[in-house]
């Protein structure tokens, strides 16, 4: 380490986050390799670090001949602030080479609050914001992620955006580069050849038009032989699809900081308020086999002393049982845990939780959503109040002391009923923990509520969010009658719920206030030590954007939405009749093991669920 | 049969970042990805029976690094060495490793000294300014911790130092019964410790007799 470089690390914090040479990082020779790509995570390392979707990508670009995948990470704002004043270029961890040198700078979109860090990633590395401006020597920016499914706030910055799982088309990606730099082919002719790939969406081939109210009123390319519509990309097995054999394993903690495996992709259980269980249909589970294999070889590769069963709920796995008790079985004696992190409120989830030490140490977790049935049957969350005692009585009487309850205020029809019901349900679980307690510690129990977040692709996506006012009165209200001995309550501010609303339903016009909360000095909006409300309503003043026309305005359901063209594969038709269903309290019921909702994933991607063979699904 | 292993390692510049978490976590790992037989506590999360002597300061590098670990199965030091040495991280090297019995009193109790070399990089400290330092007789610091901060006499903690090629050596007191922090020692000489590069050249037992190595007096195999 030179001493330059030395004394620049030395008066940062967590310098070690910033020094490469892990275990298992890959290092290419830079020049002898065709297409460079950096994979760039718009947060600090430690959270980087933990997404499960960059380490897949690592693996699969790193396994071609051709092409090498690198890491970069958004700078904390002190190690910004040394590498601006020492006029360094934001680098990629392996090589440190600028992201400027990169073919490829692939950006992946988390969530909404992440929006400045790209953009201030771009500045340090000394990339020309705006697609526009970019030139022949500067790297393609593309993005991916749940995000991607609304992108239009960030239409201006991004080269091309990538819909859906990337196992397959990142290979159709790394073709098209090679293929554009062996023939010299310009910005222009690579991006429109990668509009021709299915799931690849160029924004600048599309203009938007609006109403003379301001409304969004459609969006079309202006190119011939761009679609009109991009529709994702999805993997039909997940079985056959490449998952790393080794994990990068980091110096510093980061979140998630062990094996992960999937043991499945996609949910069809059909929450109306969950974006994710719309985007990631259909479900694909994992072979059992396959995974104890994978599990295998990547404890033998990091030396990790735990293992995660990760997916969006991993109770529903088919041998979610006996792959438990087997991975128990087999690694308790070398010290390495087992745990899983998304398990959904049932007895059975009790169960299988005793298994598992780290859930003891932590406390057990569920989350009702809503405090009555009839608002609970709006959201189709298939949860009854009888389901959330029974699971209360077997963890206390199994020796927790503290449950964790999650729900949600400001989901649509709401009334003070279903606020009062998040209370009783509160106080009705304290009182099962008092009478049915085994241990020494008194019962806890802590309610979470967060505000509600109308996403793109739900049949809540018309829905204007709670005004800031009405969800403030919301916590004030449920704070005032949760003050007990016993119950712990948090919630969260909702001035970042509503930010997120804004971009969750945004148009390109936001772009610029992007640009300008960048400007005043927005950065890691998404840590309560960095958010500032304040700049955020100065840079939608300076560029004349109005959020609450965004956040908080019901839309017409005939008015065309900024993310019509952007297709995840269910249809627009499905999302409007269950949103019928939730005004008239309709529930409807997860297609795995009933009847075909008909929400067309399976029709439009032409895949199907694909359960392994097991015991019976859990419904 | 449980044993004890007690080695040295050495810390490069690769990894002088790490914290002493973050260098635990590190060797935790590499031991599995070794197949070492570390011994496990008991409990509801079983951790790997570890420590190490005298934590290193956040930016060090170091020579002489000592650890404990307890085995639930016989390995040769020899083995140990070099089965560590495969999977550990550039950076980070085993030097040697010795059996010992479990009498034997834990390696993080019985060293208290260090010796620290400083490169200063071109800039010079004037042979007064170190005399300066040996000739008081106390030398206050303003410490922090945790509980907030204090003035600590750190000159009984100081038993030498002398200008060397290139920077400084010196030697000091490290362990629960009086610690040196080596930017204490060069902030008195007015050396901001985030402009030289400092090492660690060792540990050591100080006793009556003078210092004495952590493995002296039983037998030692060598890493490779």
């Amino acid at each position: 380490m030179d001493r330059d470089l030395y004394k620049l690390l030395s008066r940062v914090s967590k310098p070690a986050r910033y020094t490469n040479n892990e275990i298992n990082a890959v290092h290419k020779d830079w020049e002898k390799t065709a297409v460079k790509i950096a994979l760039a995570f718009p947060d600090v390392y430690e959270v980087g670090m933990g997404h499960l979707g960059f380490k897949i990508l690592y693996a699969i670009i790193n396994n071609r001949d051709d092409a090498l995948a690198e890491r970069a990470y958004a700078p904390w704002v002190d190690m910004e602030e040394q590498l601006r004043s020492a006029g360094m270029p934001l680098a990629a961890l392996e090589s440190g080479k600028p992201l400027k040198e990169f073919d490829l700078v692939g950006f992946t979109l988390q969530y909404e609050l992440s929006y400045t860090n790209i953009l201030n990633m771009l500045d340090l590395a000394g990339i020309p914001r705006l697609a526009a401006e970019r030139s022949e020597n500067d790297p393609l920016i593309m993005a991916g992620g749940p995000c991607a499914y609304n992108v239009e706030p960030l239409a201006d910055f991004l080269d091309f955006v990538v819909l859906g799982e990337g196992e397959e088309v990142i290979h159709e990606i790394i073709h098209e580069v090679r293929t554009a730099k062996d023939r010299e082919l310009s910005r222009e002719e690579i991006l429109e050849r990668l509009a021709q790939v299915p799931g690849v969406y160029v924004p600048s081939f599309y203009q938007a038009e609006y109403g003379e109210d301001g409304s969004f009123a459609g969006i079309s390319p202006v190119k011939p032989g761009v679609p009109e519509k991009v529709t994702k990309r999805v993997v039909k097995d997940l079985s056959q699809t490449e998952y790393p054999k080794e994990f990068v394993v980091p110096y510093v903690d980061v979140v998630h900081d062990r094996v992960m495996v999937e043991v499945l992709r996609g949910c069809t259980r059909g929450c109306r308020f969950c974006q994710a269980g719309m985007i990631y249909r259909p479900v694909r589970e994992r072979d059992p086999e396959l995974l104890k294999g994978q599990i295998r070889q990547l404890i033998e590769a990091t030396g990790y002393d735990e293992i995660s069963l990760t997916s969006l709920s991993s109770g529903d796995y088919t041998c979610i049982e006996p792959l438990v008790e087997e991975l128990v079985a087999e690694y308790k004696d070398r010290g390495v845990a087992v745990s899983l992190p998304s398990l959904r409120i049932d007895s059975f989830a009790v169960e299988l939780a005793q298994e598992i030490e780290k859930a003891r140490k932590t406390g057990l977790t569920f989350a009702p959503e809503a405090g009555t049935q009839r608002l609970r049957d709006v959201i189709n969350k298939n949860v009854t109040e009888e389901n959330l005692y029974e699971v209360a009585r077997g963890a206390f009487a199994a020796g927790w002391h503290s449950i964790k309850l999650y729900f949600m205020i400001g989901l649509p029809t709401e009334t003070t009923e279903d606020l009062d019901g998040i209370v009783r349900l509160a106080h009705e679980v304290l009182r099962i923990g008092r009478e049915n307690r085994t241990g020494t510690r008194r019962p806890e129990v802590t309610i979470s509520v967060s505000s509600f977040v109308p996403k793109a692709h739900t049949p809540f996506q018309w829905y204007g969010q709670d005004s800031k006012e009405t969800l403030r009165e919301k916590q004030a209200y449920l704070r005032q009658r949760l003050r007990r001995p016993g119950i712990r309550f948090n919630y969260h501010d909702v001035e970042t719920s509503f930010l997120e609303a804004v971009f969750a339903r945004g148009d390109r016009r936001l772009g610029k206030a992007i640009a300008r909360a960048v400007d005043l000095g927005c950065r890691f909006d998404g840590w309560d030590e960095h958010f500032n409300m304040e700049k955020w309503e100065q840079a939608f003043a300076d560029t004349g954007v109005d959020p609450h026309f965004y956040a908080n305005r019901e839309l017409p359901l005939q008015e065309p939405l900024p993310w019509d063209h952007l297709s995840p594969g269910v249809s627009k038709r499905f999302l409007l009749n269950e949103r019928r269903a939730a005004y008239d309290e309709r529930t409807t019921k997860d297609c795995r093991g009933a009847q075909c909702t008909g929400c067309a994933v399976c029709f439009v991607l032409d895949v199907e669920n694909q359960l392994v063979k097991g015991e019976e699904f859990h419904a | 049969m449980p044993s004890l292993m007690r080695f040295q390692y050495a810390i490069g510049s690769e990894l002088r970042f790490l914290s002493h978490l973050d260098l635990l976590r590190t060797f935790e790992r590499a031991m599995r990805r070794a197949n070492i037989p570390v011994d496990l506590t008991e409990g509801f999360h079983p951790k790997p029976k570890l420590s190490f002597a005298a934590p290193l300061a956040v930016g060090i590098t170091s020579q002489g690094e000592y650890g404990d670990v307890f085995l639930r199965e016989a390995l040769s030091p020899q083995e140990f060495c070099s089965q560590l040495n495969r999977v550990l991280p550039k950076g980070l090297r085993i030097v040697r490793a010795v059996q010992v019995g479990e009498k034997v009193a834990p390696v993080m109790a019985v060293v208290n000294g260090a010796e620290y070399r400083v490169e200063l990089g071109g800039d010079t400290i004037p042979a007064e300014r170190v005399q300066q330092v040996m000739a008081s007789d106390q030398l206050p610091v303003e410490r922090t911790t945790k509980k907030g901060t204090r003035l600590v006499d750190v000159r009984p903690l100081i038993f030498s130092l002398e200008l060397a090629e290139g920077g400084l050596v010196f030697r000091c007191a490290v362990g629960a019964e009086g610690n040196l922090r080596p930017e204490e020692l060069l902030g008195l000489l007015g050396i901001d410790i985030r402009d030289v590069f400092v090492e660690r050249t060792g540990l050591f037992i100080r006793g009556d007799d003078g210092w004495r190595d952590p493995m002296d007096g039983i037998e030692v195999t060598h890493g490779n």
